[in-house]
């Protein structure tokens, strides 16, 4: 979609010709759901979200160019805000003097990112959109463990259902249950030796137990409540092994390398058969963390506090992102646990890498399959695997992540 | 055995995830849209041999042949219907060439896409040309977006110079043009465009480089 000129002189009506549903049609087409517009005073303010690109940087120059096809020549700027989980995740100003000078310029592609203004905003406007309160999936899923010494691959191969019901503005109930098809998780090759309690441990009973299984279930409150300052509160059925509620807040500006956050969680032990009963183990988690994305693509988080066996400590976590959208990392963990103590492997550390779907197809999608290799997991140093962790929303969204790409813009 | 196992349900998922995505592109139907494989027409869907100068007189939307010389790529594309900031030709599936008076600034859907160019020094340098005889001299630039969603800006220095008249047919009509002879280089490449240029400025015919994938494309005005 090419950047429509303005015309001379402009037409002073033509605000009023602007209407909801063409640019919600433009802009579907375009692989994004507007939210709400608000036109004052010549500006034109649109909340939309993200549907299709991995990219943001490619996300936001569609969304540019597709309004400039719609909006009454009158108008010399326009903002677009992102939202994700109901909260605007970043707005950028943008004139439209400088969409048509560097639409097809020679210029570098940053020319166009240094002259929009990226701002941290809380207000949503109102949600003119024809949303479903119910919305559910039906897709497979898989697992794996490697480098067990006696069975190196184990894998699960199953489907999953997903559920989830908006209750109100960014208030949610959602729930994943899987059923395993063909699996080699039947048997518990080495029970658990460990002499800390066995946070993660016993995780083979819950592979051999637990199908069909309830993965998720939680009711999450997500919200701003400035307009750099994210907020979540969950409580339910965390995760595969652990119930309980959870709480998060995390500070990070759009135009900010740093971004600092804090999450403190009260848990139990779901039963092995992950229904709805909970064993007698409970404990209190929680870390600060402090995120800081480097200007190679590196990403850097630490987080210092209390894992799920009540030891203390702290966890590295370095992972970089090339230009295609591969992420690879690694992570370590070093608690108060003594090495000895901890058993086999000493501390807990690996590493994963994220493949985008879309460098291999032609087709664009946000979707990026995780695969992560904890080497040697044990107890100590486990943290809860709690669903829409803030950093996520805002990693591949905020200005450093949208410079990075900045060539997409134009794509 | 059960690593054959793992990698069938590995891949079996990356397809079911790759099979949930659809993607929608523009299709423009018409009977001018034809884009497709000079290896895959026969005679019957040849643009060259299908398109006769009396179905061209029976429309008035324009309309181009493009060629793309080092491959067997060859379509007629009409413009898009809406507004913007140069001429932009739309394939009916989604693939887009844009020229401003005449000069290549962009290209989409070409797995070696052309971003942006700077054809404002050209435009001046194409109206100087068809008076004078001093070759004239300027800068230009290509911006193309390569592996890591990095930019790659090729300048190179032209210069224009004209050959003399030289007519054209397109489609069984003669045009009076001048042809203009451009080359640019720089120390990694040099090419020659041609402009088959006619009195009222409009560029009838022309073989432009696009980069150094795609290299020289031909561009004929139809309508």
């Amino acid at each position: 979609m090419p950047v429509r000129p303005r015309a001379l002189a402009p037409n002073k009506t033509s605000v009023q010709a602007i209407k909801f549903e063409d640019l919600q049609k433009g802009l579907e087409t375009a692989g994004l759901k507007l939210k709400g517009i608000r036109i004052k005073s010549g500006h034109a303010r649109f909340q939309m979200m993200n549907a299709r690109y991995r990219s943001t940087s490619q996300a936001l120059g569609r969304a540019a160019r597709t309004i400039s096809q719609y909006l009454g020549d009158d108008i010399a700027s326009f903002t677009v805000e992102f939202i994700d989980a109901d909260m605007v995740i970043f707005s950028a100003k943008i004139e439209r003097a400088d969409l048509e000078r560097y639409a097809l310029s020679a210029d570098p592609s940053r020319a166009i990112l240094d002259k929009i203004e990226f701002s941290d905003r809380k207000d949503r406007l109102e949600d003119q959109s024809v949303t479903k309160p119910f919305l559910w999936s039906l897709s497979p899923y898989f697992e794996y463990s490697l480098f067990d010494p006696l069975d190196p691959i184990r894998y699960d191969l199953g489907a999953k259902l997903k559920g989830e019901f908006t209750l109100g503005p960014g208030l949610f109930i959602d729930g994943e249950i899987r059923k395993s098809i063909l699996s080699s998780f039947g048997e518990v090759l080495r029970p658990s030796d460990s002499v800390l309690p066995h946070v993660r441990s016993d995780h083979a009973i819950y592979g051999r137990d637990g199908d069909p299984s309830l993965d998720q279930l939680t009711v999450t409150k997500l919200a701003k409540f400035t307009p750099d300052l994210y907020a979540r509160l969950s409580t339910g059925y965390l995760e595969k092994m652990y119930a309980g509620v959870s709480g998060e807040m995390l500070w990070k500006p759009v135009n900010s390398r740093l971004g600092v956050g804090l999450e403190l969680s009260r848990v139990q032990q779901r039963d092995f058969d992950i229904r709805l009963g909970l064993q007698d183990y409970q404990a209190t988690t929680g870390h600060l963390s402090a995120y800081y994305d480097f200007e190679n693509g590196l990403v850097a988080q630490l987080d210092a506090g209390q894992y799920l066996a009540e030891d203390r400590g702290y966890t590295l976590r370095l992972s970089r992102q090339f230009g295609n959208g591969w992420e690879m990392g690694t992570w370590a963990t070093i608690t108060n646990v003594p090495f000895e103590k901890f058993g086999e492997g000493s501390f807990d550390k690996g590493f994963f890498f994220r493949i985008p779907l879309d460098w291999s197809s032609a087709q664009l999608t946000k979707t990026k399959p995780h695969i992560e290799f904890n080497v040697m997991g044990r107890d100590g140093g486990q943290k809860l695997n709690v669903p829409y962790r803030l950093y996520n929303l805002t990693r591949f969204s905020h200005s450093e992540a949208i410079y990075k790409e900045a060539g997409r813009f134009w794509k | 055995m059960k690593s054959l196992r793992f990698l069938s349900a590995f891949l079996l998922i990356l397809i079911s995830a790759c099979s949930e995505i659809s993607n929608s592109s523009t299709v423009l139907k018409s009977k001018f849209s034809l884009d497709l494989r000079k290896s895959e027409s026969s005679f019957e869907y040849n643009p060259r041999k299908t398109i006769t100068r009396k179905m061209i007189n029976a429309s008035t939307t324009p309309l181009v042949l493009v060629e793309i010389l080092n491959s067997d790529y060859i379509a007629t594309i009409q413009s898009a219907p809406f507004p913007a900031l140069a001429d932009v030709w739309l394939t009916k599936d989604g693939k887009s060439l844009t020229t401003k008076d005449g000069g290549l600034v962009a290209t989409r859907g070409f797995n070696y896409d052309l971003m942006g160019a700077d054809v404002a020094a050209l435009k001046a340098a194409l109206t100087k040309a068809q008076t004078s005889k001093q070759p004239i001299f300027y800068d230009r630039s290509y911006r193309y977006l390569v592996k890591d969603n990095q930019d790659e800006i090729i300048t190179v220095n032209c210069e224009l110079s004209s050959a003399g008249k030289s007519p054209v047919k397109i489609f069984d009509k003669s045009y009076a043009t001048t042809l203009l002879l451009e080359t640019c280089q720089n120390k990694a490449v040099q090419f020659e465009n041609k402009f088959w240029v006619q009195k009222n400025g409009l560029i009838r015919k022309s073989m432009q480089w696009h980069g150094i994938n795609l290299e020289m494309i031909l561009i004929e005005r139809v309508i």
